[in-house]
């Protein structure tokens, strides 16, 4: 049976697109879904239990059920758990280890034997010391981490992440237990340890957490996990340690190198193959210029050799990354290539500015630029890749790597750390990705962490907003919202509009001042929220950080909004919308009227209808048909503000 | 949802009251079970069950016992969607504070290759191109499904077209 539409049937063949939309999910049939959505339906009230772990739900013929949620203990207490390590893995991520006033990072000189090294690193887990943990991993890798680390407890304390940078695990007591090991040479130097044995138990006692993550996290955690368990990809746990001056080490580049090789089933690295002075650039400029055509040339073995062995051992696992690569190939080509480099003893920032192909413009391929302008022009090559700007707003574009921000009017060029090692220099992933954690944790302040951690009311107040009048301010991040007020004398309906740099729409949330959402209503007919501000008072309004742009925000009352501007596409200023004046038939050519509106000098839209008989075109292009037979003129007042 | 469906399930269904509603509504809402769930396929986030929007739908008609409603089908394409849009608003409002960390169960988009330029599309938009472009209806009539005015839907459908020109374009003229 057709429904009220009358063309959808079970053997229509929708395109593959659509297909994988159409035919998605678990299927529990229409009798199931029916006859839920009538138990449903016909549910009354529902009462909670004192202890809020049953209801009782009433039908609206008077029978009453008990519902009990099963096990509801263990799952709030992994809830809370989640939340408070959720915070120990924030400290984390910014490496705090008590470094406040810690000026000199020295390694400990490393321990007797590979086992030794992962019991001292299990034993400064155990006593929440960073600084014994990161001394005892191999100094070669962990030597940059020294300024990111010192920077990072300074920053947390005054971002109010911990209570005092001295003391950054407060609250949180880990121990280590029933450790056993075992030792696997592969080769003179490196040593496979594995963990056959092993318990790891964490307590939590938020009432010692900085204000802004306690403010997040309710009542003690606690869990208790066997080490044994966590294995990746069906491989037991283990770590690579490695001798450097005598002393044993753990390594966390090779324990990675090592899973992935292992996971992958990927040849042996050759230990001990990467000769530094045999390897390498002549300059920072040379080093980065030689790695990006060899990814270009797709030449693998110049790659390896471009990373700092003692660093990233790419060199060592070459044979394993070859077989990783397999045949795949980078169809990418450099058309402009440009370096400037800074260098501070042996290490060099190397700025770049690029751009070039991937695969065939035209056919499905993308265009390529870091360091330059994203090309709005190829906004419809929704594939393009650019990263546009430094360290500043590189960390913001990485979840939007495929795009860029074209918002962004920070451009400047793409920043690469090398290395000098034994005379010769190298790519730094290491380094590089430490200096954009170097701006990011600058860029972590309170305002940052309250918005992170969904408290947008805790972040300083950028400004007052009045009724109507627009407000422009320039963001200044990413990663903190802007936060406005709002002070009205009764009950309104108001309108929120963020325009951003050049006409693009924001977006804005209102609060009470006790930080719940307000009523809003979803307007169809112009596609935004209509927010039902329900008394007298103050309201907070707050904006998700633009990066650096300009924008304007306005709040209207809803009946005084300005009507938008329809408008699917400009030429010379004139702004073009199209109006069918006969149904839409796929296939089959459709008379649309065309419509050039523009804005008078006394703010009257004026919209002049053309016609054209010529086969539809969903979007027309910037320039407008030729032949056109002018209708009617259409005028529109603009509504007073 | 889920305590709902566990106190269905402690009810014999000879306890249902089945005079409630007439058998041929009920047979009419199996029969736009199928062109219901592939819509709500196409308008819901990746990570909600079509089926879960469908029932929300039975059940929202079901509990306000409208008498006024012409077109089913058309009106539980609207409360779909309008379901699938509160839920994107919901998330999105979401995300817009807490996106960045994994501190919270922030949901991260993950869509099978080809449809992530899709799936960026608001639910409405997705809707107006699957009902003009797959089912072929009226620019009109879809409008009124997704309840919005039809100068609007045009223009939600010429943005939304130009945004899926490359991916969704190929596909219709391989057909």
């Amino acid at each position: 049976m057709t429904d009220s539409f009358g063309t959808n049937t079970p053997d229509e063949q929708p395109t593959d697109v659509w297909s994988k939309l159409t035919s998605r999910g678990e299927r529990r049939g229409a009798d199931t879904v029916l006859n839920a959505a009538m138990a449903a339906a016909n549910i009354v009230s529902t009462t909670a239990s004192a202890n809020g772990l049953a209801t009782t739900v009433t039908y609206d013929d008077g029978v009453s059920v008990p519902v009990v949620d099963m096990q509801p203990e263990r799952r709030a207490v992994r809830s809370r758990s989640r939340r408070s390590f959720g915070a120990l893995g924030l400290a984390g991520i910014l490496g705090i280890g008590g470094f406040a006033g810690y000026s000199a990072m020295s390694n400990s000189g490393g321990a007797d034997s590979p086992t030794a090294a992962v019991k001292e690193l299990a034993d400064a887990i155990g006593q929440e010391d960073m600084v014994a943990a990161i001394a005892i991993m191999s100094p070669t890798e962990v030597r940059s981490m020294k300024d990111t680390v010192d920077k990072a407890s300074n920053q947390a304390e005054t971002a109010k992440l911990v209570k005092s940078a001295s003391q950054p695990f407060a609250g949180i007591d880990l121990k280590i237990s029933n450790l056993e090991l075992e030792a696997t040479p592969m080769a003179d130097g490196f040593t496979k340890v594995k963990i056959i044995n092993g318990r790891v138990s964490a307590k939590t006692d938020p009432s010692k957490f900085g204000p802004m993550v306690r403010n997040k996290v309710d009542g003690e955690g606690n869990i208790t996990e066997d080490i044994t368990n966590w294995k990746v990809e069906g491989v037991d746990p283990f770590v690579v340690t490695v001798r450097r001056d005598g002393g044993w080490y753990v390594s966390p580049m090779y324990t990675v190198f090592e899973y992935v090789r292992v996971i992958e089933g990927l040849p042996q690295a050759d230990f001990g193959s990467a000769d530094a002075a045999k390897l390498g650039a002549d300059s920072p400029d040379a080093a980065v210029t030689e790695a990006m055509r060899a990814i270009s040339a797709n030449d693998w073995d110049k790659i390896a050799a471009l990373a700092p062995p003692s660093e990233f051992p790419l060199y060592e696992y070459r044979a394993a990354f070859k077989a990783l690569i397999g045949d795949r190939k980078a169809d990418f080509r450099i058309d402009d290539l440009r370096t400037e480099s800074k260098v501070n003893g042996n290490s060099a920032t190397v700025s770049i500015t690029a751009s070039g192909s991937i695969g065939s413009l035209g056919d499905g391929g993308d265009a390529w630029s870091v360091g330059k302008a994203c090309d709005d022009s190829n906004y419809d090559s929704y594939n393009t890749f650019c990263l546009n700007g430094g360290q500043g707003t590189a960390l913001d574009l990485l979840p939007f790597i495929g795009r860029g921000d074209e918002r962004s009017q920070n451009v400047s060029p793409l920043e690469i750390k090398a290395v000098k090692v034994d005379g010769r220099w190298f790519v730094s992933p290491v380094g590089t990705a430490l200096d954009y954690l170097d701006t990011f944790i600058k860029s972590f302040d309170k305002d940052t962490l309250a918005t992170w951690t969904g408290q947008p009311l805790e972040t300083s107040i950028d400004g007052e907003l009045k009724l109507n009048t627009p407000f422009e301010r320039t963001s200044t991040s990413s990663l903190a919202a802007d936060h406005f007020t709002i002070n009205v004398d009764g009950p309104t309906d108001v309108l929120p509009r963020v325009t951003v740099g050049d006409g693009e729409f924001g977006y804005a949330e209102i609060f009470d001042d006790s930080g719940d959402g307000i009523t809003r209503t979803w307007d169809d007919a112009s596609g935004e929220s209509v927010y039902e501000l329900p008394s007298a008072g103050r309201y907070h309004v707050i904006v998700p950080g633009y990066g650096q742009s300009r924008y304007t925000v306005t709040i209207w009352e809803a009946a005084k909004a300005p009507k938008l501007e329809q408008c699917e596409s400009r030429s010379n200023g004139e702004c073009f919308t199209t109006v069918e004046t006969t149904p839409f038939e796929p296939g089959t050519p459709t008379s649309i009227v065309v419509e050039a509106c523009s804005t008078s000098a006394n703010g009257n839209v004026v919209c002049t209808p053309q016609t054209t008989a010529a086969p539809i075109d969903e979007t027309p292009e910037s320039t407008p048909p030729a032949t056109i037979a002018a209708g009617p003129t259409t005028s529109v007042a603009p509504l007073e503000p | 949802m889920g305590k709902q469906l566990g106190a269905a399930a402690m009810r014999s269904a000879s306890q249902w009251p089945t005079s409630q509603w007439d058998e041929s509504l009920l047979q009419h809402l199996r029969d736009l079970y199928e062109p219901l769930r592939r819509f709500a396929g196409v308008v819901g986030r990746f990570d909600v069950e079509p089926d879960d929007l469908v029932q929300e739908a039975y059940t929202r008609f079901l509990s306000a016992e409208r008498s006024d409603v012409t077109d089913l089908g058309a009106y539980l394409r609207r409360s779909i969607v309008n379901l699938a849009s509160n839920e994107r608003r919901r998330l999105r409002r979401a995300s817009n504070v807490q996106h960045r960390i994994d501190l919270t169960d922030g949901v991260a988009d993950h869509y099978p290759s080809g449809l992530s330029d899709l799936m960026q599309l608001d639910a409405r938009d997705r809707a107006l191109l699957y009902l003009v472009d797959v089912e072929g209806h009226s620019v009109g009539e879809a409008a009124a499904t997704v309840n919005l005015a039809a100068p609007a839907a045009r223009m939600a459908l010429s943005r939304a077209r130009k945004a899926l020109r490359t991916t969704i374009a190929s596909e219709l003229r391989n057909d």
